[in-house]
């Protein structure tokens, strides 16, 4: 295995364990409680819920407040126009 | 016979292949015969030891693929003939043959769609570990520390598992290029044969070996370069 291969696997190999640790801390200091890895973003009814908190206020948080900004996208589509008169003498 | 009159006759017995394939195995006849004679055989014996030119003809012809195989001995029994099957036959083997390029595309295709697949589930890991990364932001914004924690560990861990099925990917891509490219030479097969192992410019593509003797053809490379005896003893066996 060459150097560059050796790197490569240490380094997916370090990702994988601090990413197993800090997840396994993040659930242990949550009280193991399962809805930690919970995400809720729905814009329509104004409902956040990150890790099983409610979120009352989006706009100070990154992305998320992008995601308000674009804001309501009507899918509806546009009403027909009014037929014209018939001309009458 | 002499070497000038068994190249003739090699000639005209060989009519229904193209020119330059004819040019090709009388030159690689006319070497063989030279070989013989500079090991010490007189030019009649170098020649008898190669055999008869019908038979060297039929193994010539009998060596090529299957459709050439076919169209050069109808192309030896009549010109005519070979145009009337063709335009006669053409409804069926104008379809079988489309057939045949469908299905062989259709597999090529399954063959790279199987790498692409491996490829997508590396970038939806890759992507599924960005998001989480990200989230793990938001979790900074509103200051949950469990919910940080268990966003980055998530995010990293998926980046990890992307480097791991990148490499994966990466090896199947290679593993299924081969397959590919000996998939194309199955395929194409039946019209031409692969030349990548004649090193010594045999009529196609086999150096340094008569082409009719079975043993000979699955042999390694040990036989490949046992030089002009064994051309002698394999020549001898094919037409025996």
């Amino acid at each position: 295995m060459t150097n560059v291969k050796k790197t490569y696997f240490s380094v997916a190999g370090g990702l994988l364990a601090l990413g197993i640790i800090l997840a396994v801390l993040g659930f242990a200091a949550s009280g193991f409680n399962p809805a930690v890895f919970q995400t809720q973003i729905d814009l329509r009814s104004n409902s956040i819920n990150f890790g099983g908190v409610e979120v009352d206020d989006p706009s100070g948080i990154p992305f998320v407040n992008l995601l308000e900004n674009l804001g309501e996208i009507d899918l509806a589509a546009p009403e027909a126009p009014s037929a014209p008169r018939a001309y009458v003498k | 016979m002499t070497r000038e009159e068994f190249l003739e006759r090699l000639g005209d017995l060989l009519a229904c292949l193209p020119a330059e394939q004819i040019e090709e195995s009388k030159a690689f006849y006319a070497e063989a015969i030279a070989d013989r004679m500079e090991d010490g055989m007189s030019e009649e014996e170098a020649v008898a030891a190669i055999g008869s030119p019908g038979a060297v003809a039929e193994a010539i012809l009998n060596d090529l693929p299957a459709v050439p195989r076919v169209i050069a001995k109808t192309r030896r029994r009549s010109n005519v003939l070979l145009w009337i099957l063709a335009i006669v036959g053409s409804p069926l083997w104008f379809v079988l043959a489309l057939a045949f390029a469908a299905v062989a595309f259709t597999v090529y295709l399954c063959i790279w769609i199987l790498a692409l697949c491996v490829w997508i589930i590396a970038a939806a890991l890759g992507a599924s570990g960005i998001v989480a990364l990200a989230l793990a932001t938001c979790g900074i914004a509103i200051g949950n520390v469990p919910y940080v924690l268990a966003m980055a560990g998530a995010g990293l861990g998926l980046m990890g598992g992307t480097l791991f099925v990148g490499a994966g990917a990466w090896a199947v891509t290679k593993q299924i290029a081969r397959l590919s490219a000996l998939w194309v030479n199955k395929a194409l097969s039946p019209f031409s044969k692969h030349r990548g192992d004649g090193e010594t410019g045999r009529p196609n593509g086999r150096a340094g070996r008569l082409p009719v003797n079975p043993s000979v053809d699955g042999g390694g490379d040990a036989e490949r370069t046992a030089g002009g005896e064994h051309f002698s003893a394999a020549a001898t066996a094919a037409l025996n």
